[in-house]
């Protein structure tokens, strides 16, 4: 590896950490400094209203809410860095274990629907790419950008009425067997297959266009030979930008998809949790998607240079001026 | 100019290129654009034709014939035909037979024109594979002796590079090197030249000679340069507005040149031989700095001993990661004279006359502008001395809002300077429009409406607006059409006599230079190579780079 | 790009100038410009007259509809669509149909209040960002990026979470969360704009510093701007109902679009109307308000 890959790696590397820390000390200051009163949220959590001082100074002192924010700032992070998210306001059980016992769940329904999703992109893409009848062409492009604009939980609504009420193929609910599975990892699929789509098609389209597909067409290479290896390597690129925010919205795809279809995912977790002001648990499922978010960006950046040489030169330009 | 060439052989039979009464229409969903109508002529085999027009000439929608390039819905009409071929109704797989292996293309602008994400060897590799077979060893060893044959030092490592570690003129050796994989016997090259600078385009154009000499191939070249056409070509077809209305051998064309619009162009192929300068009154001899460092009443701007540094990526023009881009520079201006900085991109002629406008500090050294020091000056103070010297920029189509009218762009520096009321401002600005000979009605216009020539007036009436006695000038005319390129130098030398102006000019285009400056100043990589007055500096040119400058120019021949 | 130097108007003889007789002039070639494009585009008509109606119902319900959402008739729940109830009724005899109207309100109210956030704080950012540039755009920048370090709709969730639950709390959280991408817009023209060379000309002409933000850049980053708002518009709308739906809007009996499809979800096997209708008129705001940004991006660039 040459000097300049490895400095390019170090300073993402460098930078995945600062988000990841970023997002934590933005997590904190909104859950703990914004609410006014955090003893009443637990009280409520748990339903006890009326509790008498002492108890309330018990509770506090429990959840370590007794002490200055900055050393509960870093008291948390560091048992962050050590796998202790800390405990439910609601249940009293360790954040950690109830994410532990979803997360498996979400992320077999979460990574089949990525996979699905960047199949039929990347499928649209390349057909509308490839084929000479603009009409066809038209109606691709209108199918990302139509399905960008619909929300999911009217979709996940529909597809079970049609598919689990009235048809009767698939079953409406529940987490056993991989029938359950089919319609939300359908559902979870559409928002990120709309984006990857509208990207790569943009990116084909602008590649089609770009002087050095017209001057290797002038060089007799054919629709096939071009399309697939000068068109989709370069269309590509653009696409790569966002990968990192299908995992975003991935993540609201998997709590609308799990409140619709009804799954005891990390998703309904995060749900129910906002809905009782559950802040410990709120924190550590946030802090676990943004964490997944920066491996999956740092993933990206590793993988980028491979297609685009020119990144390494450009940023490590940019960094020195 | 060249003259048949003892090694082709005369043509016999079949012509390598013919085109017979074609016109091709743009049909779209708005309009139908007749982009070339009833274009005849013909190219023997191994000779040189070069198709010479302006932009809208019709010439890229010729280029694009001959290649079976053209947008489905565009119709064809005539006949044209490749060695012999009838190609005028040829579908997409005739076309890929023919791409390449019988006519090549050379694109007009390497930095776009090669896949960045691909290796250069195995971007030749790749057409190479294509047209003449399959074998791995051949492949590679064919792409390699490709490099070589046009010039590319060691082969081996720039096989390995990508596009963006090549420099320009590489580059288009490189789309020269893929045209000729695939052996055609006919290539079409598009403005091969005019995205580099001059000494570079030469020695690009000389290898094209070569080749085309030692293969007999059948060039066809595209290019806007009569200069150009006229060294290289052997005949010589110009367009206009889509009409084919000139074409003959190039000595003939040039001696007797049958319509007006191409009497027009040959006015325009630069004669450095004849050093107009300006009005200027000063004695020939004047040196650079006068041995002086204080200024006199002559001095309109002095440069003392200034340097520009930049930090940048460690490369071979910026050793420890410092750029120097302009190296301790000493050169003077003198009131109502025409200085011309010259030289070529990176040459640091454009820094300089950002120092002289302020915009930009040196890191070293001082300039003054009409007795001011710039670097003393500040906020208010500044602004206030600006009123003295003013700016015409490049790019006429950037260097107005676009979201303000005419009449707004040239009144923005009399508000900005609190001149008068608004109606005096109006006076103003309507007597400025006169000035450079544009009609009232352009105020209300907005700069999308206009075109280059018109911009560019505009451009100039705002930088005359608060009656400067100085006047930068950043290649004003490199970027405009060459009918209209001599317009503005005409109006500028009027401009300057009428109102006692002094001008310094920056740019790469020495022809230009001598058409309206006095005294040239010639940059290299930061440093000031040679300086004096125009006639001079042309004719005996003292230094090696110059006279490396004057060879690179078209036309001289 | 250019026209032939011939082109210009001439002028009718006399006329004195007025203050800018062009302006009145574009603008009415704009308006007539839209009105063009509707009749040769029908599905911008379609999607404008669309969102005209949603607008109305936001502003008026009244004028859409006579019953009252709130009326409940348990005797006629759960009935589906007919003449007389256009959606049918709800679980507790509602008409549906009012309900969405009422409910047009608390999400078109949300969602302007969100991007009135965002572009403010957003712009303001982007612009000192992209104007001044060195140190400042750094720390600038790096605020905005801080607010993208938690991915999508998380972010609104998280503030939601701290705030409570509601309409005004839900248009808060989506408004940060939207501010990024206009930030980030506007700082990205303002550089465009800032190296552009009629800025270079305007330090010349000695504009100061704070006439060429106000002349050029704000002038030239609206346009731009302009056009991410329409798009954001019809991406905020879906995000508010989404939450809303999640359950963190306002409380029933409110008739918020996202809730009504919450409460409706129970009795989707039986009765689909319930959750699907509000729903479709969900995903048809978006869509209309999608074409019309489309629409209108694509007649700025001309």
């Amino acid at each position: 590896m040459t000097k300049a890959n490895l400095a390019y790696l170090g300073r993402r590397l460098l930078q995945a950490v600062v988000v990841l820390w970023a997002s934590y000390t933005l997590t904190f200051i909104i859950l703990h400094l914004l609410p006014s009163d955090p003893m009443q949220t637990i009280l409520q959590s748990r339903g006890q209203d009326d509790a008498s001082a002492q108890e309330i100074a018990a509770l506090a002192h429990q959840y370590g809410l007794d002490r200055p924010v900055l050393v509960q700032y870093a008291a948390m992070m560091l048992a962050a860095l050590h796998g202790d998210l800390g405990v439910s306001y609601m249940q009293g059980e360790s954040v950690s274990g109830l994410i532990a016992s979803r997360l498996g769940m979400t992320l077999g329904v979460s990574l089949l629907a990525i996979a699905l999703a960047v199949v039929v992109a990347f499928g649209l893409a390349f057909l509308a790419a490839y084929t000479r009848h603009p009409a066809l062409r038209g109606l691709l492009g209108f199918v990302p950008n139509v399905t960008i604009s619909v929300p999911i939980f009217w979709v996940g609504l529909l597809l079970m009425q049609v598919f689990s009420f009235s048809l009767g193929w698939l079953p409406a609910m529940g987490a056993d067997g991989w029938e359950t599975m089919v319609l939300p990892v359908v559902t979870m699929s559409i928002p990120p297959a709309a984006l990857l789509g509208r990207m790569l098609m943009n990116g084909f389209d602008e590649a089609l266009a770009s002087p050095f597909i017209t001057a290797a067409r002038a060089r007799g290479l054919g629709r096939g030979r071009l399309v697939l290896r000068h068109v989709v390597k370069n269309g590509s690129l653009p696409a790569f930008t966002v990968l990192g925010m299908i995992v975003g919205s991935t993540v609201t795809g998997a709590i609308v998809a799990e409140t619709v279809f009804s799954r005891q995912g990390v998703g309904m977790l995060i749900q129910q949790s906002v809905q009782a002001q559950d802040i410990p648990v709120v924190q550590g499922c946030v802090l676990l998607a943004a964490a997944a978010f920066v491996v999956i960006n740092l993933a990206v950046d590793m993988i980028y240079p491979v297609f685009d040489p020119r990144i390494i030169v450009r940023t490590a330009g940019k960094e020195r001026s | 100019m060249n003259a048949a060439n003892g090694n082709r052989t005369e043509s016999a039979g079949t012509p390598a290129l013919e085109v017979a009464d074609v016109s091709v229409t743009y049909r779209t969903k708005r309009r139908t654009v007749e982009a070339v109508r009833h274009v005849s002529f013909r190219a023997d085999a191994g000779s040189v034709l070069a198709i010479v027009g302006e932009s809208g000439s019709g010439k890229s929608t010729i280029v694009n014939a001959l290649l079976g390039l053209l947008p489905q819905g565009t119709d064809v009409e005539g006949r044209f035909l490749l060695e012999g071929r009838d190609m005028t109704h040829a579908d997409e797989r005739d076309w890929l037979s023919v791409r390449g292996g019988l006519i090549g293309f050379v694109p007009q602008d390497p930095q776009s024109s090669l896949d960045p994400t691909m290796r250069i060897g195995d971007q030749i590799a790749e057409i190479v594979r294509l047209h003449r077979g399959r074998e791995a060893g051949d492949v590679r060893a064919e792409s390699l002796r490709l490099l070589a044959e046009v010039g590319i030092d060691d082969p081996g490592l720039r096989a390995r590079q990508y596009p963006h570690e090549l420099s320009g003129g590489l580059k288009q050796r490189v789309l020269i090197a893929q045209a000729l994989a695939g052996d055609p016997r006919i290539i079409v090259a598009d403005e091969p030249t005019s995205a580099l600078d001059v000494t570079v385009q030469k020695v690009v154009l000389d290898l094209l000679a070569s080749l085309v000499r030692r293969r007999g191939i059948t060039l066809v070249m595209i290019t806007h340069d009569l200069a150009v056409a006229a060294d290289r070509a052997d005949r010589i077809l110009v367009m206009l507005h889509g009409e084919a209305i000139e074409q003959n051998d190039t000595a003939t064309l040039l001696a007797h040149p049958s319509r007006d619009y191409t009497r027009r162009l040959l006015a325009l192929v630069p004669k450095i031989d004849n050093g107009n300068g300006g009005d200027g009154a000063m004695a020939d001899g004047a040196s650079a700095t006068d041995g002086n460092d204080g200024d006199d009443e002559r001095t309109a701007v002095s440069w003392l001993d200034v340097t520009r540094e930049y930090r940048a990526a460690v490369s071979e023009r910026a050793p420890h990661g410092v750029l120097t881009a302009v190296d301790h520079v000493s050169l003077k201006a003198y009131r109502g004279r025409t200085l011309a900085i010259v030289g070529e991109s990176g040459s640091g002629k454009s820094t300089l006359l950002s120092m002289a406008l302020a915009l930009n500090k040196p890191t070293s050294g001082a300039v003054r502008v009409l007795g001011d020091d710039l670097g003393a000056l500040r906020g208010r103070a500044l602004r206030q001395a600006r009123r003295n010297f003013q700016l015409v920029q490049q790019n006429p189509f950037d260097s107005l809002d676009p979201s303000l009218t005419v009449r707004q762009s040239i009144e923005e520096p009399l508000r900005a300077f609190g001149y008068g009321t608004a109606a005096r401002r109006e006076v103003r600005v309507r007597e400025l429009v006169d000035r450079v000979a544009l009609p009232q009605t352009v105020l209300k216009a907005r700069p999308g409406e206009l075109s280059g020539g018109q911009s560019q007036r505009v451009a100039i009436a705002r930088a005359l607006a608060v009656e400067p006695q100085l006047v930068f000038l950043d290649e004003p005319v490199s970027a405009l059409d060459v009918s209209v390129q001599d317009q503005i130098l005409r109006l500028l030398a009027g401009l300057q006599r009428d109102l006692g102006l002094t001008y310094v000019f920056v740019s790469h285009n020495l022809a230009v230079v001598s058409e309206i400056a006095d005294d040239v100043a010639v940059m290299c990589r930061g440093r000031l190579v040679e300086y004096g007055t125009v006639e001079r500096v042309l004719r005996h040119p003292a230094e090696a780079y110059t006279r490396q400058l004057l060879d690179a120019i078209p036309g001289r021949g | 790009m250019s026209v032939a130097e011939t082109t210009i108007a001439a002028p009718r003889a006399g006329t004195a100038e007025l203050a800018d007789p062009s302006a009145v002039r574009r603008a009415l070639r704009r308006v007539g410009g839209w009105l063009h494009a509707s009749v040769r585009y029908p599905g911008t008509l379609i999607a404008g007259v669309f969102v005209a109606l949603v607008i109305l119902a936001a502003i008026r319900p009244a004028a859409l509809t006579r019953r009252d959402p709130y009326a409940t008739a348990p005797a006629k729940m759960l009935q589906p669509p007919s003449a007389e109830h256009w959606f049918g009724t709800d679980q507790l005899g509602r008409d549906l149909y009012s309900r969405v109207v009422y409910g047009a309100q608390s999400t078109i109210l949300a969602s302007l209040v969100s991007l009135s956030i965002a572009i403010a704080v957003g712009v303001l950012f982007g612009v000192i960002a992209g104007y001044v540039g060195g140190a400042t755009d750094a720390v600038l920048m790096r605020l905005v990026d801080v607010l993208l370090s938690i991915p999508g709709l998380l972010l609104s969730i998280t503030i939601v979470t701290a705030i409570g639950f509601g309409t005004i709390p839900v248009a808060v959280a989506i408004g940060v969360a939207s501010i990024p991408t206009f930030a980030r817009t506007a700082r990205a023209q303002t550089l465009r704009v800032c190296s552009s060379a009629y800025i270079e000309a305007a330090i010349v002409s000695g504009v100061t510093p704070a006439g060429i933000i106000a002349r050029h850049v704000l002038r030239n980053v609206f346009g731009p701007v302009f056009s991410l708002a329409l798009l954001e518009f019809g991406r905020v709308i879906m995000a508010v109902a989404t939450l809303s739906f999640l359950g963190f809007g306002a409380k029933p009996p409110a008739a918020e679009w996202g809730s009504l499809i919450n409460e409706g979800r129970s009795y989707l096997m039986t009765s689909s109307w319930v959750p699907l209708l509000p729903g479709l008129v969900v995903v048809l705001t978006v869509l209309a308000v999608t074409v019309l940004a489309a629409r209108s991006e694509k007649e700025l660039k001309r």
